[in-house]
């Protein structure tokens, strides 16, 4: 049985109908309890383990409301950021850096160890959709604590997705790409991006516990 | 120079879109929505609501933006219109092609179909500018002005001076988003010449 009981983020824009919090594929999200973003301050998240943050979020808001975030991570709960963040709302992770391009090959990512949730994904399926590059990440945030966890970089070392459990009790996720949640579905390698993060979402929250009994 | 304001949801996209220098110069004011009062736009001749607001924050704010305009001001509207907010707003959602430039004999479907409208025969855009992709269109009421057509119907851009004592400017395109989001260059171009028109252009 799951561990994990996800609350998403919703920004209540256009893109967000029927829950779908521009899900690349269109499938609901029955595993996730959407909260009006707004709510953040005043909704009662003990039920939930696991935060997603994506685009379209209020980062002023999150930012006016950081002791919120704080206090979920030190919970020893996960925080999933998979946005471009330009405020420091969340421990642990630098402000979004845009990548600079001179070849549409610089969009070009690799995973930085094995075994990872991205296990399996063809990087040129991640970083080209239907021959556009760069469409899963575009930039990076600057890794504040040496002992994070890179998970996922360009080809010249700067970070896409790492993990940080230094800042807090709890677990980062910052990601400055798209919603590892919407990898679900698709015709090719990079549906496996979703269950894998599901699974390693249990494994972390198991560590994260028997880490809190030790 | 017209004074404009920018409605700002506190997302990635629009932060990177509206302080990006070469915009921000022609923002009186930069509001942000949540905290919004209607008092912010005394002054303004131009207000732009950008794509991918807070539904419930837009639908409180919009009564002040009907009467912004109602008394002569100029409302530009960005981005797919799924609550109905707009006076006459007739929208309809349609399937969004990301990729139709890499489909044989390419046709965004596009269609300037006002070329002596001044953001046009001015210089401020031209089609290239106007391209990208599409999330719906429009269907206009008489009297209302479309600037823009997708070739199997409904506008993609109008201007309405009918419904008001000033001006609507409405467009299903969304160019504050992909921009913000680092994506979709001529989502630039469209900036480049649409907010100098807003500034100094006839509209």
């Amino acid at each position: 049985m799951s561990e994990y009981k996800i609350v998403k983020l919703d920004g209540g824009h256009a893109f967000s109908l029927e829950g779908r919090a521009m899900n690349v594929s269109n499938e609901p999200m029955d595993h996730v309890t959407f909260i009006d973003q707004y709510e953040i301050s005043t909704a009662d998240l003990s039920g939930f383990n696991v935060m997603v943050v994506t685009d379209f979020i209020d980062q002023e808001h999150l930012y006016e409301h950081k002791q919120v975030i704080e206090n979920f991570l030190n919970e020893e709960k996960i925080i999933i950021a998979n946005t471009h963040i330009f405020r420091p709302w969340l421990p642990g992770s630098g402000l979004f850096m845009p990548k600079e391009i001179k070849s549409h090959a610089d969009y070009v990512m690799e995973p930085a160890a094995e075994g990872t949730f991205y296990e399996g994904v063809d990087m040129m399926e991640l970083t080209y959709r239907k021959g556009v590059s760069g469409f899963y990440a575009r930039g990076s945030h600057p890794v504040v604590n040496k002992e994070s966890e890179i998970v996922l970089q360009f080809t010249d070392g700067t970070p896409i997705v790492f993990i940080d459990r230094t800042a807090t009790k709890g677990t980062v996720v910052a990601a400055s790409c798209r919603d590892f949640l919407t990898y679900a579905t698709g015709e090719n390698s990079t549906q496996l991006i979703a269950p894998q993060f599901l699974a390693w979402l249990d494994q972390e929250l198991l560590s994260l516990k028997e880490g809190s009994e030790a | 120079m017209r004074k404009i304001a920018v409605l700002y949801s506190g997302h990635a996209p629009h932060y990177v879109t509206f302080n990006t220098p070469k915009f921000k110069q022609y923002f009186e004011k930069i509001i942000y929505l949540p905290r919004f009062v209607e008092e912010d736009l005394e002054g303004m001749d131009v207000l732009i609501v950008p794509s991918q607001l807070h539904n419930k924050l837009l639908l409180e704010a919009a009564p002040a933006i009907r009467r912004f305009a109602d008394n002569g001001g100029v409302v530009v509207a960005f981005g797919p219109q799924p609550w109905q907010w707009i006076p006459g707003q007739n929208w309809e959602t349609r399937p969004t092609n990301f990729w139709w430039w890499l489909e044989k004999d390419a046709d965004s479907g596009l269609r300037i179909v006002a070329p002596d409208y001044p953001l046009f025969r001015d210089g401020f855009l031209d089609e290239a500018g106007c391209t990208w992709h599409q999330h719906g269109v429009f269907h206009l009421q008489e009297g209302v002005q479309s600037l823009i057509d997708m070739k199997d119907g409904g506008s993609l851009l109008y201007v309405d001076k009918v419904s008001s004592k000033g001006t609507w400017i409405v467009t299903t395109l969304d160019p504050d988003f992909h921009f913000g989001s680092y994506f979709m260059p001529a989502t630039e171009k469209f900036m480049d010449g649409f907010f100098p028109w807003l500034a100094f252009g006839e509209i």
